[in-house]
């Protein structure tokens, strides 16, 4: 008889909470991340009542004025004031609204729609996969940017609107991503073995290739979140994402590039914020893999 | 005499490759009664494997059976539709692969693998009733503390304990028939007595349960079966009692089979192999498969090909010296 460890499997039963919490507690980057993430939502929550100033309420004498810690400062504006004379500290906690909720909204989408695209495409090969694959080729061959163009350009401007357009332009990667784990998987024993045990196709798919592409897509995902914060900015600065006075902070940052040399400040405040979103959202997303994939307990 | 349980006719597996079509199962007929244990013995790449998987017809495409009957319990299973070959597959007939660790998935814990035999054949049955049966199907299989082994990951499992839940999820339902493709060669040889116990004594617990072994180790096979088959470049070429196969062999390969197999009883130089390489299964060489590795090899070798010919009863062989 081969003698086998039970330690972990005698330990009183514990709630998926109880064990999500032990182990956060135990992992600093998990925790630092964690509290990022919930102290970006809370300012996204409460802006109202933590913004000292109307974020669109244009002030002649604030135009350009440096932050609290430069030459000239003052602490009324932390932040400083913008090219309008707009409080950018204010700016910076309203925005969070906007990039935060079109972030999740996007990738989320495009999560989903790629992944299951993608594993249907591994996983059935032959005519399916050149069907989807050519569409993903396709939409590649173009600049993101012009895909989206064309899509806000046929439907009209809006935040739904550029919320399906970069959904559209995004979910390709997840596809590429996961039809190249499915690949892989699908010709390993154990699908075969699940076939031989009369699994059907769907569930194959969903409860055998998914969960072990799971980690890979969301470490896509946590990646994903900060480029989506730009390019709804770009798509903002063309005046077909967010439409002012509503800031958000990738269009904060794109008004800030062409006075970056003499008023830095202007794309300070919302560069912070897009960095610590997504260093947050990123060590989040570690912890994550970290804990809950069970290939990486073997040591 | 009744129908046997599986019968299979003439089978023909071929995989498309781009030196040409390559034959991996190359008309073999062969016959399996109720309970009966078969080794199915041969080299690596002699298409013993294939034969198996096209009997669950899990061959991989591009792969192909081309010809050929298999009629297991009644109903033939090349004329079957895809969601009733599904509904059999588990339930009636059942598998177990060479590498156990590579058999389970690594992200869902042994309870939810070996609970989806139950899932996908019994829909209605309750999460409680599901958990008590497979635990019960542990403890059968010989997992310690079986219910709370229930939710661990494969990682946490030896080889033999991993070996032992496939074995589980294969025998839950019961099947009618197990193919079981080299169960213990991934196994260190202490666990592979342990894992071959375990197959006899489900089986002869189990009314109904027959077994293919297939083995590329003749010792294993001899120990456990009743009748072994020996396969040479996708050919049957002997089909015999496993003792008048190990006490007699009648073809030439299987005598080489035999020869080559290590012995510590007795004082030898070297190891003895069977010389040459195994055929080519893209341009098999004409006549007789096995004839340029054959000593005894005459002219009618090299033009005809032998066919399985009763020798007597029970005992079929392919060779022209037994004419």
């Amino acid at each position: 008889m081969t003698t086998i460890e039970t330690t972990e499997s005698l330990d009183p039963p514990v709630s998926a909470a109880q064990r999500f919490l032990s182990e956060l507690i135990r992992s600093p980057k998990g925790l630092t991340g964690f509290v990022l993430i919930v102290l970006v939502l809370l300012v996204a929550l409460l802006a109202p009542l933590l913004a000292p100033h109307d974020p669109a309420q244009q002030v002649l004498g604030a135009r350009f004025q440096p932050p609290a810690f430069a030459e000239d400062g003052e602490w009324s504006r932390v932040l400083g004031g913008d090219n309008l004379g707009r409080d950018i500290f204010s700016r910076v906690l309203y925005g969070s609204q906007t990039s935060i909720m079109v972030a999740l909204l996007v990738v989320f989408n495009a999560m989903i729609t790629g992944s299951i695209l993608g594993a249907i495409s591994g996983y059935f090969g032959g005519i399916v996969d050149a069907a989807i694959m050519r569409v993903a080729d396709f939409q590649l061959s173009f600049p993101f940017i012009l895909v989206a163009l064309l899509l806000l350009a046929i439907v009209g401007p809006g935040f739904w609107t550029m919320v399906f357009a970069l959904s559209v332009a995004l979910w390709v990667s997840f596809a590429r991503l996961v039809r190249g784990e499915t690949l892989k998987i699908r010709e390993l024993e154990y699908i075969q073995a699940a076939k031989s045990i009369g699994v059907g196709h769907a569930a194959i798919i969903f409860g055998h290739v998914i969960p072990n592409v799971l980690p890979t897509i969301i470490v896509l995902a946590t990646l994903d979140i900060a480029a989506v914060v730009l390019y709804e900015a770009a798509i903002s600065f063309l005046g077909l994402g967010t439409q002012p006075p509503t800031p958000s902070w990738g269009m904060m940052i794109s008004e800030g590039r062409n006075y970056l040399y003499e008023n830095y400040w202007m794309a300070l405040g919302p560069g912070i914020a897009i960095m610590t979103t997504s260093i947050a959202i990123n060590l989040f997303g570690d912890f994550l893999r970290d804990t809950y994939d069970p290939r990486q307990e073997r040591l | 005499m009744s129908e046997p349980l599986l019968s299979i006719e003439n089978l023909v597996t071929r995989f498309p490759t781009k030196r040409g079509r390559l034959t991996a199962v190359d008309g073999v007929s062969l016959t399996l009664e109720r309970r009966e244990t078969l080794g199915l013995v041969g080299e690596s790449g002699s298409g013993k494997s294939v034969l198996g998987l096209s009997v669950m017809r899990l061959v991989q495409p591009p792969g192909k059976i081309e010809s050929g009957t298999i009629r297991f319990a009644g109903t033939s299973l090349l004329d079957l539709g895809a969601d009733e070959m599904r509904k059999l597959r588990g339930q009636r007939l059942a598998m177990i692969f060479q590498d156990p660790t590579a058999t389970l998935n690594p992200v869902l814990t042994i309870g939810e693998q070996i609970g989806e035999v139950l899932r996908w054949h019994l829909p209605s049955i309750r999460p409680a009733e599901l958990r008590e049966r497979v635990v019960e199907m542990l403890d059968r299989v010989g997992i310690p503390n079986a219910s709370q082994r229930f939710g661990d990951y494969p990682h946490e499992f030896s080889g033999g304990m991993q070996q032992r839940v496939i074995i589980a999820a294969a025998l839950i339902l019961n099947p009618a028939l197990v193919i079981a493709d080299e169960p213990t060669t991934a196994l260190d040889v202490t666990v592979q007595a342990q894992i071959l116990d375990l197959l006899r004594r489900l089986k002869d617990g189990e009314p109904e349960t027959a077994i293919i072994l297939v083995s590329h180790d003749l010792g294993v096979v001899g120990e456990m079966c009743e009748r072994i088959a020996v396969m040479y470049a996708g050919n049957l070429v002997e089909v015999a009692a496993a003792d008048d196969i190990l006490d007699d062999p009648k073809h030439p390969y299987t005598v080489g089979l035999i020869a080559s197999i290590p012995r510590l009883d007795r004082e030898v130089g070297a190891l003895n192999p069977i010389p040459g390489r195994l055929a080519d299964p893209v341009s098999p060489p004409p006549g007789c498969k096995f004839h340029p590795r054959c000593i005894h090899a005459f002219d009618r070798c090299r033009v005809e090909r032998p066919v399985l010919k009763m020798l007597s009863p029970g005992r079929q062989v392919a060779c022209h010296l037994h004419d």
